[in-house]
């Protein structure tokens, strides 16, 4: 993995169109600005793994209930 | 397109056929056939068909379902504010309860085939919603 060491105000920029900004430091937290396209999708990461391990659960799914087809 | 299924041969028109533009997040497969049975419709990943996802109209589940559509939704699907969209959330049945993914729901252009998931960030719907017959 890439660390680069980055002061409030400055910037990172991912290929053309992305680009990183710390916008704050406060104690143990950092405040980033992202600006990207509007169709490049930005989550925080434990939102990304819950949604990953509902979508692993959902292929082990017990058979349907008829009602779900009647619906 | 022939697809061994788990309910057997399947046989999938190019057309059915639908992409995750950005991927379907804990699984890499981006294509998937759609399926419908009734008022499920199943999406089989096409290159592991043993991989299944069912899906409903989140509306026919809950009425007042209302997910805000983003702007950023639309650029993802190379849709426009006119373009039909339709919205499906995932299911699954886990010790006979069903639960549906209202945060995160399934948005399909069909006319491209294109299809995302839209995480409904700040929304008040969940991962794991106990859904019962209407």
């Amino acid at each position: 993995m890439l660390s680069l060491a980055r002061r409030p105000g400055q910037k990172i920029r991912i290929g053309e169109n992305i680009v990183l900004v710390v916008r704050e430091i406060r104690g143990r937290q950092v405040k980033i600005g992202i600006e990207a396209p509007e169709q490049v999708r930005v989550l925080r990461e434990e939102i990304f793994e819950e949604i990953a391990a509902n979508n692993l659960a959902a292929t082990q799914s017990e058979a349907l209930p008829d009602w779900l087809e009647h619906l | 397109m022939n697809l061994k299924t788990r309910w057997g041969p399947l046989q999938a028109a190019e057309g059915a056929i639908l992409t995750f533009v950005d991927g379907l997040p804990g699984l890499a497969h981006k294509r998937w056939l759609s399926h419908p049975v009734r008022a499920v419709e199943y999406l089989i990943a096409v290159d592991d068909p043993e991989l299944v996802l069912a899906t409903v109209d989140p509306r026919r589940l809950d009425p007042n379902y209302a997910p805000a559509l983003e702007p950023s939704a639309l650029a993802t699907l190379g849709a426009n504010a006119d373009t039909p969209l339709d919205w499906r959330v995932i299911v699954r049945v886990a010790e006979a309860q069903v639960y549906a993914n209202f945060f995160a729901p399934l948005l399909i252009h069909r006319a491209l085939l294109r299809v995302a998931q839209m995480p409904l960030v700040g929304s008040r719907y969940g991962f794991n919603d106990p859904c019962a017959p209407p």
